[in-house]
């Protein structure tokens, strides 16, 4: 058994001024090239608990005990510095809206480029043959176009491609990919689902996907972690969970996505 | 019939400019015909981008139409004056995708509701009685009475959703329309939603026309669907009809999409005859023909 890419050790995360519990006592591992998922409903931590791997916790939390390991270093030990190698270059991130997640000012090509100047030591013509090649990737047509396009000149299946392209732009190992569809529609969905899928073979990524659509879960995932008010309630294999789910609220969450 | 749609035609942009180039227009909505029956809720379906929030608009007169006809509850509606209109706008209610922006976050729950209240026919002879009034509209979506003095952002994303439904209950409409209406929650609250909405519907007269892009969640609340890509209905019929055997390849493509997770390869682009009409395929179930 190769080693974990992360492993996540009882953490918990509390609300500083009040000591709230957010996340409690979550453990979990990702295995390389293998796709995690979170799930559950809106303020059940799994936000949280991805985020809480980038160290992009929102100031008014902190990580109150237990420790998460990237590829066997312990992070609270890395420095907002280190930090900033880290991610984009080993852990890339996927955002839910990609309109807020791009400045509005610069051009998609200039944000992905942003990524390559700060995490690699390649020339402007090396960065720009590189950026088509990622629009190629994500299958955004008209790549030349698209490098020069502003984000509001892009529909929401685009920006979302775009979005993904800038996550895998450096290379990272680790794809964390917040409710990576959940403005999209429905058509628009499989397509970026296929697109994880495709990728995840093509570029050897571990995937820590956050999302409350256990349907969409089935397709994408290796392993399932059900959390409920910042706990884990069950967590298995995703056919196992899927198919023999032991806790109600898993139950609930099944029963929400069906066809009736 | 509640409401019936008659070739309605809309375009956006197309203006001719002062030099005479004409830039060509957008069909928003290309001859859509379509009825809904008193209590038979309809949902409207299609991808981003075809019409469908704009068919909504246009049944509450929001926007004008080239051509068709729109009758509401009995009455033609198309060429209605404003002034005339409005004690009928308030049989048809509308709630929006996100609850974030449709609520007004300076406005305490108690001043939303009384802003809708006060267009109420019904006069109410003290403010005790308003009162009354609110605590059990909020209780018709399940919300406690005392939350009238707090603010939207003091409620979750579910909460501020049922909030803009009692809203829109207020004035007893016979239609509601809603526009992605669950679009931006989490399956367990969009599950509480659709229970809460046909609950409602039992107790009232009320219809909905439920627009989506997830044909699963139309099939919770609605008894017939109508499929809408780029400005045309491309089948219509009984949400068996439309599950068990879709004719449209459109229609396959977005239950493959809804249930499966799957896109499908076009093999051709999707052929949209410009001069199509529905034809009845079998009984209610009707396909786009050219």
């Amino acid at each position: 058994m190769p080693n974990p890419i992360v492993t996540v050790q009882n953490l918990s995360v509390e609300v500083k001024q009040t000591g709230a519990k957010i996340v409690r006592n979550v453990s979990f591992s990702v295995e390389p090239e293998s796709v995690t998922a979170l799930v559950g409903g809106s303020g059940s931590g799994k936000t949280t608990t991805g985020m809480s791997i980038l160290k992009l916790l929102s100031p008014a939390l902190k990580v109150s005990s237990g420790q998460i390991l990237y590829k066997g270093f312990n992070l609270s030990a890395f420095s907002e510095s280190k930090m900033q190698e880290i991610r984009g270059r080993e852990i890339g991130v996927v955002f839910q809206e990609p309109l807020y997640a791009f400045n509005p000012v610069f051009t998609i090509g200039d944000q992905i480029d942003e990524v390559l100047r700060f995490h690699t030591q390649q020339g402007v013509i090396q960065r720009k043959e590189k950026i088509l090649h990622l629009f190629d990737l994500v299958g955004l047509p008209d790549p030349a176009r698209i490098y020069m396009s502003y984000p509001h000149q892009l529909s929401g299946g685009m920006r979302q491609r775009a979005m993904i392209a800038q996550a895998i732009a450096a290379d990272p190992d680790l794809i964390i990919a917040d409710e990576p569809t959940s403005s999209l529609d429905v058509t628009l969905q499989a397509k970026i689902i296929e697109l994880f899928h495709d990728l995840r073979s093509k570029l050897k990524l571990s995937i820590v996907l956050v999302s409350h659509d256990l349907g969409l879960v089935k397709h994408l995932s290796d392993q399932v972690i059900v959390m409920k008010q910042g706990e884990v309630v069950e967590a298995g294999k995703t056919n196992t969970v899927i198919e023999k789910p032991q806790e109600e609220y898993t139950k609930d969450l099944l029963k929400a996505v069906e066809v009736k | 019939m509640l409401l019936k749609l008659n070739n309605i035609y809309k375009t956006f942009g197309g203006v001719k400019s002062l030099l005479g180039t004409k830039e060509s227009a957008i069909e928003a909505v290309n001859d859509v015909s379509l009825t809904i029956n008193h209590k038979e809720n309809l949902g409207l379906v299609g991808e981003s981008g075809c019409g469908k929030t704009t068919l909504a608009r246009i049944i509450l007169k929001l926007y004008g139409i080239n051509s068709g006809q729109i009758i509401f509850d009995g009455t033609d509606i198309t060429r209605m004056s404003n002034r005339k209109f409005r004690p009928l706008r308030k049989s048809v209610q509308m709630v929006f995708q996100d609850p974030y922006s449709s609520l007004d976050p300076r406005f305490t729950v108690r001043e939303i509701l009384k802003e809708a209240i006060s267009l109420d026919e019904v006069k109410y002879k003290s403010e005790a009685e308003q009162e009354q009034k609110m605590i059990s509209l909020l209780k018709e979506v399940q919300l406690s009475g005392d939350i009238l003095s707090r603010y939207p952002h003091e409620f979750s994303g579910g909460e501020r959703q049922r909030i803009a439904i009692a809203r829109a209950l207020i004035l007893s409409p016979k239609l509601l329309i809603l526009d992605e209406a669950v679009s931006s929650l989490d399956v367990l609250i969009q599950d509480q939603i659709l229970q809460l909405l046909t609950a409602i519907q039992k107790r009232h007269d009320i219809t909905y026309l439920f627009i989506s892009h997830n044909l699963k969640v139309v099939k919770r609340l609605c008894h017939r669907i109508a499929v809408m890509y780029k400005g045309k209905v491309l089948e219509l019929g009984s949400c068996d009809d439309i599950f068990d055997n879709p004719l449209h390849p459109y229609t396959q493509e977005l239950l493959t999409a809804a249930v499966e997770y799957r896109s499908t390869e076009r093999s051709t682009d999707l052929k949209i005859p410009d001069k199509g009409r529905l034809i009845e395929k079998t009984k209610g179930h009707f396909i786009i023909e050219g």
